[in-house]
């Protein structure tokens, strides 16, 4: 008692104080309600609009990014025909060039030099498969020609000569088809590399081949796999951070200001609350209001992009219920229905369509609260770890929530149903998430995701002007299928 | 009663003259509040300004289920606090401090007059003058004021000694004023 003295003169000191204010005061304030009064954008202020706005954003994101990648595949695919058709082109006109060449050595004339075929490889994993061809080719040709040599000497310069192309120039087509089909090889034509003439002139110079399969000589458009979409489904414990400050002083306030603070009998009264808890005390330390912990689960869509070596942006759509449970002793009763809801909902956060202008303090009751949000997160992610199949990635960025509706379910009451609009939960919050996520690669395309993750909201779901605070989390585990393109 | 429903929603519909009769009406009370909060006066002006937008703004998510003054005693009470926390405050204090405010018992605070209180506590430090008002004014435990203002109870509650042995200080030396007088 001595100990509250001290509080209570102060208290009581300033309970009622007055101090006028000056009056230019009001002034300010009328003409900053001007002000606001014309501003404002619808979309904000709906949930709905907001998240139709933003799903079209992503939709149309989504689509961009898909056109783009068909386009690349297409003008890849356009590339490879022309190249092809360049390379049946020039492939003919390299094998005649051959046989051509191969006539003037055997017939002592100037090699032909303009139409030198020269073989130019675009993948690299062919790269061994052409130098084995290569070395064949060469083998079998020598062996071909000398052949040609030794005939030659025993027949006539014309007929040696007409065997020595016929042999040659189906040894150099079966070895030229069987580059082509083997080794399924994309050719092109080079432009003029001389010819240089060894010791033994029957001798192609391999080493220019092998130099010409360098990779980094070709000016192909490259495409590997940057980017991904897939489905994303998380469930986690989800703690609602729900703080109502001040709820016993509040409550012990409105209870003394209330004209009747015992619970009446109406509609539901003879239930709810129990009657044999019903109100005797005004003790502000009774007054009991808690936000247990409960559960989400959220699924949607994702899309992803690689923008750099190891770091990718993803983003997404996705849609999240969480559910905890509200206990509560201290209630709002409208005494003419009987309806009672539980004070600190009633107070800071939920609309009441009813008188619940009685305040009373009783038997825990508890009721469940529905959250459904919208989210699109933006996210970078890096590759911290890359093991043959295994991925793994650090994820972390922000995400839009945007509060759908929610619902407070109470045992014997009829349920309440919220939104940004009609209580003062914010439609529109920021989040902050980060985790760690393993990716496990199926097929070339197809990958299995698994992760945990931690998410915060940054700022309350709460208007400001109440003091209360919500700030949600979730830790749980992440799953998903992703289809990289 | 029935007369303050049908002001706040006739301010809901934006009637700017019931707007202004409900400002008339509590203006002096809120006001006294935010002096309590603000060192100086057009810190005071300031807050209640903000507080006023604020309360209009919201005042269709107010659902009658509370005392409307409470209501808005709380805005200009977040106001305040939103507006101190633009400021650095200083949280350190000695723990003798603390030692030294324990069991002071009753002080004779009705000698002294409003206005000589309201300057006491307006010169106490930030962070003892927010801590003072939450807990031994607004009657806010010192948990839900950590909370408030992202301390420690711990701070808090040596913030609450501190303020507490500062004023004792000062009213034992104007009552002896008094007393010599």
């Amino acid at each position: 008692m001595k100990e509250d003295s001290f509080e209570n003169q102060w208290k009581e000191a300033f309970e009622n104080a007055s101090h006028t204010p000056p009056p230019e005061i009001w002034d300010r304030v009328e003409a900053e309600l001007g002000k606001k009064k014309k501003s404002g954008f619808i979309v904000w202020e709906n949930p709905f609009l907001l998240s139709g706005a933003a799903a079209a954003v992503l939709f149309v994101l989504g689509t961009v990014f898909l056109f783009e990648h068909t386009a690349k595949v297409e003008s890849l695919s356009n590339a490879v025909k022309k190249d092809e058709i360049a390379d049946k082109e020039g492939q003919e006109i390299g094998i005649t060039g051959i046989i051509k060449k191969e006539e003037s050595i055997l017939s002592n004339e100037e090699p032909i030099l303009n139409n030198e075929p020269h073989v130019k490889i675009r993948e690299k994993s062919s790269l061994k498969k052409l130098a084995v061809s290569s070395e064949k080719w060469e083998l079998n040709r020598s062996m071909a020609l000398n052949e040609d040599r030794e005939s030659s000497k025993a027949l006539s310069s014309e007929k040696a000569s007409s065997d020595s192309h016929g042999k040659a120039e189906e040894m150099l087509s079966s070895y030229a088809g069987t580059l082509m089909s083997e080794s399924n090889l994309i050719m092109d034509r080079l432009s003029f590399i001389p010819y240089s003439e060894s010791n033994n002139a029957f001798q192609m110079p391999v080493e220019r081949i092998d130099l010409d399969l360098l990779e980094d000589k070709i000016n192909l458009p490259k495409y590997e796999k940057t980017g991904w979409f897939g489905l994303v489904a998380a469930n986690a414990p989800f703690n609602p951070n729900f703080s109502t400050p001040g709820l016993q002083q509040q409550a012990a306030a409105a209870i003394m200001d209330s004209e009747n603070t015992f619970f009446q009998s109406g509609k539901g009264g003879a239930d709810f609350p129990d009657p044999s808890g019903s109100y005797t005390n005004t003790s502000r330390r009774d007054a009991q209001s808690s936000f247990k912990i409960g559960s989400a689960i959220s699924y949607g869509i994702g899309i992803g992009k690689k923008i750099k070596k190891r770091l990718g942006l993803e983003s997404g759509i996705r849609f999240t219920s969480a559910r905890s449970s509200h206990v509560y002793n201290v209630y709002s009763v409208d005494k003419v229905t009987g309806n009672s809801n539980s004070f600190s909902l009633e107070n800071y956060v939920l609309p009441s369509n009813s008188n619940t202008s009685d305040v009373l303090i009783s038997v825990n009751g508890s009721s469940q609260i529905t959250y459904n949000f919208l989210s699109i997160p933006v996210l970078l992610n890096y590759n911290l770890l890359n093991m043959g199949r295994f991925n793994v990635n650090a994820v972390g960025g922000l995400s839009t929530e945007i509060l759908l509706s929610g619902r407070v379910a109470h045992p014997k009451e009829v349920n309440q149903s919220f939104n940004a609009r009609n209580s003062n939960f914010k439609a529109v919050n920021l989040a902050g998430l980060g985790g760690v996520r393993l990716s496990y690669s199926l097929t070339n395309q197809l990958a299995l995701n698994l992760g945990g993750t931690y998410q915060h909201f940054l700022t309350s779901g709460i208007e400001s002007s109440s003091s209360a605070s919500f700030r949600p989390s979730m830790l749980g585990l992440t799953m998903g299928v992703s289809v990289k393109r | 009663m029935l007369d303050e429903k049908k002001l706040i929603h006739a301010c809901i519909k934006g009637e700017r003259a019931a707007q202004k009769l409900l400002y008339e009406k509590y203006a002096g009370k809120l006001y006294a509040v935010s002096m309590r909060y603000m060192k100086s006066t057009d810190d005071a002006n300031d807050v209640l300004q903000d507080a006023f937008i604020k309360i209009f703004s919201a005042l269709g998510s107010f659902r009658f289920d509370c005392p409307f003054d409470l209501w808005m005693r709380r805005i200009v009470i977040n106001t305040s606090l939103t507006a101190l926390g633009r400021q650095k405050v200083n949280y350190d204090i000695d723990q003798l401090d603390r030692e030294l405010a324990e069991n002071s018992g009753n002080i004779g605070l009705e000698s002294i007059g409003y206005n000589d209180l309201l300057a006491m506590i307006q010169a106490l430090p930030e962070g003892c003058r927010m801590v003072f008002n939450l807990f031994a004014i607004e009657g806010y435990k010192h948990t839900e004021i950590a909370k408030m203002l992202g301390i420690s109870e711990g701070t808090s509650k040596s913030q609450y000694s501190r303020a507490r042995m500062i004023l004792m200080e000062k009213i034992e030396l104007e009552n002896s004023k008094m007393e010599d007088k």
